[in-house]
């Protein structure tokens, strides 16, 4: 301890005379002390040192690669490190060793204090950067956009969705059309995880034991990772920065890019570094400091949004499944039916139906779409071959190659999912009612995060919902008691609509504890899930399903003892509008428990209505075995 | 509050399982190059965007090669040591040349490698932006784009009929070589040097 105190002692003495040394040679202004610790102090400054606010302590850099300071304290000491960097840069080129001067290796500073200190600029040397010019000869860059993967609930650590910068490659020819999008190029920021084990690698991912590294890959890679792989639909967003302000992207990727971050996947995760990123880019956005507490992907995209001038309108490029579903609504009854009866023949190992009888052009579409759902069954991106269907790929493949060109496939952006509409990811809430046994109550809600299927589709579409540490706690007005209603570790749901061709299994999943609901005020833990199915029926703009489920618990309510709960779920979501959902499902259940089991049949209604986007009001009733509960609350999502 | 964080890690890791099992092979290199393993498949490439394994050397693309110039090399040295006399004075005269176009003709290797089924499923569609990114690695003019697909899906049987992406190159640049249109407009005179691969 007394040991590093005396380093950092030594740090910071030296850090002080490399500044007397740096200001006495300046003749800037008599007062330069005053300026270079005005400048250490900017926000343009802190920015490119990747510092941000920390609760109850002194900000600091999240850049844990030494490398990357030139002080010794320069994680903790912006000052220290702007003197540090302003001693690096007026030091002699060590010979033949140009690309390794400070100079070269912090392009985006020397651009920023250059302007900020035109005269010590002056007082530089000029070593040949050729590393740092090749770079940015062989990656010119016109334009870069924020892209956001949608949320994919098969990962864990995808649940939340990712972001990730796209660089657009200048046209070829001046004035020429845009090269392929597949040719640009991606910079990602995600974790390194150093383990296989599963407990580890959620406890480390949840405390930062990951080192987050920056990769810069073919555009083409995520989009078949995210596209095609993981059939996870990217909504690009443009953004609106100025030609210096894309050099500067450059360079800061280029300083920041080689040194490690620790990844914690709750808040300093890849979405929020993005931000870090662009605020370094343009100081003024301040994007990062908005966060709070949770920086899930989705909300990266909502506060870059709220920035005015940052983000143009999003485009969306399709996932697999999406563009399945748009070729198979191309096709008629009989041609869904033939499609469907390929894949019923070859799995059954009989001969392949003959789409002879089809006019070229309709054939063309019904291989299409053939192709299209081998390629989403078996994941296929980029280099991976069909397993499963490869024979009757190639007999597809090689009927539709003598076949007319396919017109582009044009899918309309699903407006209501556009993920930058939605609301927060924080919901506190508060509201009251009356419950079961006739008594008021009000109550404060907390969720952290993200979405519910029975809040209103705005940002998130019908089929989703992801929730972690939902409380609600509750206080009785007669008796004065606040207990906890109702707390969801981990909540699940998934229910992805039937489709002519295809039966998604729909299903459902909590980790939680929660009151009994028969007035016996009793906690019960449980495990609960269940396997069901979704769907529209005629295309109507709502959700039926249905869900059978197996709650396994244990409650104070059955003598302090295990239970086990089947139940059968029904339900409907009906999205009235963007903003405004109404839901109802009824349940009913059989509780086996060594102590006394029993049936409850149980309904309810709700209606959610978004105002604004950071609104949210809701009124619900419930039935349990024909007794009434109602209640109504006010949310705010931030 | 300690409780729940434990559960929270158990749910986590409970459904972490599946995802870890896959085993993500080592994989990755500077932008264009990517390394094929001895285990080809996607996972592998996955493996570079989400584990980060080529962030070392500033950012993977210091010297425009990276990690991956050097997998290049051996790869070249390989190729070396099997050239018969003959070949090696033919190879010597065209050695610089080769040098310019080494990374092109590696990055069109990479691009058809690590993209062979989307390319073979858009060539026999005759349309998809993988043929327009090939076109254009391939150096093609903009204005040919419709042409160069329109080859491509009328020799599907015989381009695709190859396994090895060097091969399947090799095809596809023999039939822009054919069409005197597109030999005029693309850039595909390299083609022996994508056979040492």
């Amino acid at each position: 301890m007394i040991r590093r105190r005396a380093h950092r002692l030594g740090d910071a003495l030296f850090a002080l005379l490399l500044l007397v040394a740096t200001v006495s040679v300046a003749q800037e202004q008599p007062r330069v002390e005053e300026r270079v610790a005005r400048l250490a102090a900017t926000p343009a400054w802190r920015a490119l040192l990747f510092y941000v606010p920390r609760l109850l302590r002194a900000s600091d850099s999240v850049v844990d690669g030494p490398g990357f300071f030139l002080a010794g304290t320069g994680r903790t000491d912006a000052l220290a490190e702007l003197a540090a960097t302003l001693a690096a840069f007026r030091a002699p080129i060590a010979p033949g060793k140009d690309d390794e001067h400070a100079l070269c290796r912090y392009p985006a500073r020397r651009a920023w204090l250059a302007g900020a200190l035109p005269a010590e600029a002056r007082a530089w040397p000029a070593p040949k950067c050729e590393r740092l010019a090749r770079w940015r000869d062989a990656f010119p860059v016109s334009y870069a956009s924020l892209v956001f993967a949608s949320n994919y609930l098969n990962v864990p650590a995808s649940l939340f969705g990712h972001t990730f910068l796209r660089l657009h490659r200048p046209s070829l020819t001046p004035g020429g059309p845009p090269p392929p999008a597949l040719l640009d190029a991606a910079v990602n920021f995600a974790a390194n995880p150093t383990t296989d084990n599963p407990v580890a690698y959620a406890y480390l991912g949840l405390t930062g034991g990951f080192p987050g590294t920056f990769s810069l890959l073919p555009y083409y890679l995520k989009i078949q990772e995210y596209n095609d792989s993981e059939s996870r639909d990217l909504w690009e967003y443009d953004l609106k920065l100025t030609p210096a302000e894309v050099v500067k992207l450059m360079d800061v990727l280029w300083e920041v890019g080689p040194h490690t971050i620790s990844y914690y996947y709750i808040d300093e995760n890849c979405s929020y570094i993005m931000l870090l990123v662009l605020d370094a880019v343009r100081p003024s956005l301040r994007l990062a400091p908005q966060f709070r507490l949770f920086a899930t992907p989705g909300d990266t995209l909502r506060i870059a949004a709220s920035a005015p001038g940052l983000l143009a309108p999003p485009k969306f490029r399709a996932a697999s499944l999406t563009r399945f579903e748009a070729r198979e609504a191309q096709l008629a009854p009989d041609e869904r039916r033939l499609v469907k009866a390929t894949f019923r023949a070859e799995d059954a190992g009989q001969p392949r139906p003959s789409y002879a009888g089809l006019a070229p052009a309709r054939r063309a579409k019904a291989l299409d779409a053939a192709l299209d759902w081998i390629d989403y069954d078996e994941a296929l991106a980029g280099q991976r071959e069909a397993v499963k269907y490869k024979g009757l790929q190639d007999w597809l493949l090689a009927q539709r190659a003598t076949l007319p060109a396919a017109a582009p496939l044009a899918i309309a952006t699903p407006a209501a999912r556009r993920p930058d509409l939605g609301p927060r990811s924080i919901l506190v809430a508060a509201g009251g009612g009356r419950d079961y046994a006739a008594r008021d109550y009000v109550s404060a809600e907390w969720r952290p995060t993200l979405h519910s299927l029975e809040s209103p589709v705005l940002g998130f579409g019908d089929s989703l919902q992801i929730g972690f540490l939902d409380t609600e706690v509750r206080r009785l007005l007669a008796s004065g008691r606040t207990e906890i209603e109702s707390l969801k570790i981990f909540d699940c749901a998934s229910l992805p609509g039937v489709r002519p061709m295809m039966t998604p299994l729909a299903w459902q999943f909590t980790v939680g504890a929660g009151r009994e609901e028969f007035g016996a005020e009793r906690l019960r833990r449980y495990v609960n899930g269940g396997p069901g199915l979704a769907f529209s029926p005629w295309d109507a703009p709502f959700k039926v399903y249905g869900l059978a489920t197996l709650e396994l618990g244990w409650s104070e309510a059955f003598r302090e003892r295990w239970l086990a709960e089947p139940a059968l779920v029904g339900g409907v979501l009906l999205p009235v509008r963007e903003r405004f959902m109404a839901s109802a499902d009824w349940r009913v259940s059989r509780t086996y428990a060594e102590q006394g089991g029993r049936i409850d049949k149980k309904g309810r209604a709700q209606a959610t209505w978004q105002v604004r986007g950071d609104t949210e009001l809701k009124v619900y009733t419930e039935q349990l075995n024909g007794v009434a509960s109602y209640g109504a609350q006010a949310g705010y999502f931030f | 509050m300690k409780i729940v964080s434990g559960a929270l890690v158990a749910a986590l890791s409970m459904v972490t399982s599946h995802a870890m099992a896959a085993g993500y092979g080592a994989a990755g290199c500077g932008l264009g190059s990517i390394v094929i393993g001895p285990k080809p498949g996607f996972m592998q490439v996955i493996a570079a965007t989400t584990n980060g394994t080529f962030a070392s050397q500033t950012f993977g693309i210091t010297t425009g090669t990276s990690n991956c110039a050097e997998k290049g090399e051996k790869g070249d040295k390989a190729g070396d040591e099997e050239d018969t006399g003959v070949k090696k004075k033919k190879k010597e005269k065209k050695e610089k040349k080769k040098q310019q176009e080494s990374s092109t003709v590696r990055e069109q290797t990479d691009f058809v490698a690590l993209n062979l089924n989307t390319l073979k499923r858009d060539a026999a569609k005759g349309e998809g932006d993988s043929l327009a990114a090939l076109a254009s690695t391939l150096g093609c003019d903009v204005a040919v784009y419709p042409q160069f697909t329109k080859s491509l899906q009328g020799a599907h049987a015989q381009i695709f009929a190859a396994k090895q992406p060097a091969d399947v190159l090799k095809n596809i640049k023999t039939q822009v070589q054919a069409n005197k249109a597109l030999n005029d407009a693309c850039d595909v005179a390299s083609n022996d040097v994508a056979l040492n691969k």
